[in-house]
């Protein structure tokens, strides 16, 4: 019964320190206004989108190409913008941030102001940094 | 020398770790893994655990696609319990003080990830470090809370069985 009790207890302060650092953790700086470059590579290295297009708070990169675009992501990832298309079989959209590999897909990615997007056609298993 | 119950109950629970994982993958970084590793370890000992954490992550890589190179990251992340239950932490036997522990495990699991990410994809350690450190405490917290309010329960559910 007590053990019961200081489980009862630890898992209600448990979740409210869970809750307090999700909570800052959506608080970044990323969540601001700006101007973001895109930056998209067909399947025989051409830039072809190299522009600058202004975001709100809380868009996301799904967000941006959609208001910009014409984009198709399907389950999650993108897969066509424009005239560059990759089905995810051999080949697929590559994000990079500020020449960093993205960690986060189109619809989890936040900017901030003056961040650098790469959207590469890649084959499977190719790491080249497209910078 | 393993009895052919023995070499049924590491199936079946192996099985059971496997499939948890894969029901619970739409999920991000929540799961019941850290907890039944846990439970496997002070039930089953040090060498049962080894070879169900070892089969579950060898599945596991075959079905992500095997990469050769995350296999044993992956590898010693997982034995890091079983291993640890079994030597420092063996008198460790308080539900609340191994609730803890569990989170321990879940951030040297997924830091273990950061140095494979770091070598693999060539991306800053620290970049890489705070992007991934939602899903960690995601990670440590669904062990936590698993840990505390099921592994007494599951503890004397697989004693009840001899195990």
């Amino acid at each position: 019964m007590k053990q019961n009790l200081n489980k009862l207890i630890i898992t209600i302060i448990g979740l409210l320190l869970l809750i307090v650092i999700l909570y800052f953790f959506n608080q970044g700086s990323l969540n601001k206004a700006g101007t973001v470059e895109i930056n998209v590579i067909d399947a025989a290295g051409n830039v072809v989108i190299d522009e600058e297009v202004k975001f709100i708070e809380k868009q996301s990169l799904k967000d941006i190409l959609e208001e910009n675009y014409d984009v198709e992501i399907r389950n999650g990832f993108l897969v066509q913008i424009e005239d560059v298309y990759a089905d995810g079989e051999g080949y697929f959209i590559k994000i990079w941030v500020n020449c960093q590999m993205a960690s986060y897909g189109v619809e989890n990615l936040y900017f901030a102001d003056g961040d650098i997007v790469h959207l590469v056609h890649t084959k499977v298993d190719d790491f080249n940094a497209p910078c | 020398m393993l009895r052919v119950k023995d070499i049924t109950l590491i199936a079946i629970l192996t099985a059971i770790l496997f499939a948890q994982e894969q029901i619970l993958s739409f999920l991000p970084n929540i799961q019941l893994t850290v907890l039944l590793i846990v439970l496997y370890s002070k039930v089953l000992g040090l060498k049962k655990t080894i070879i169900i954490v070892t089969i579950h992550t060898f599945l596991d890589n075959l079905l992500m696609g095997f990469n050769i190179f995350y296999f044993p990251f992956m590898l010693i992340g997982w034995l890091i319990i079983p291993i640890s239950l079994n030597t420092i932490f063996k008198r460790v036997n308080n539900t609340i003080l191994l609730a803890f522990l569990g989170i321990l495990f879940s951030f040297l699991y997924s830091w273990l990830f950061v140095f494979a990410n770091v070598i693999l994809l060539q991306v800053g350690f620290w970049q890489y470090l705070i992007a991934d450190l939602y899903f960690e405490i995601l990670l440590a917290a669904s062990s936590f809370f698993t840990i505390l309010w099921l592994y007494d329960p599951l503890y004397k559910l697989m004693i009840e069985f001899q195990y």
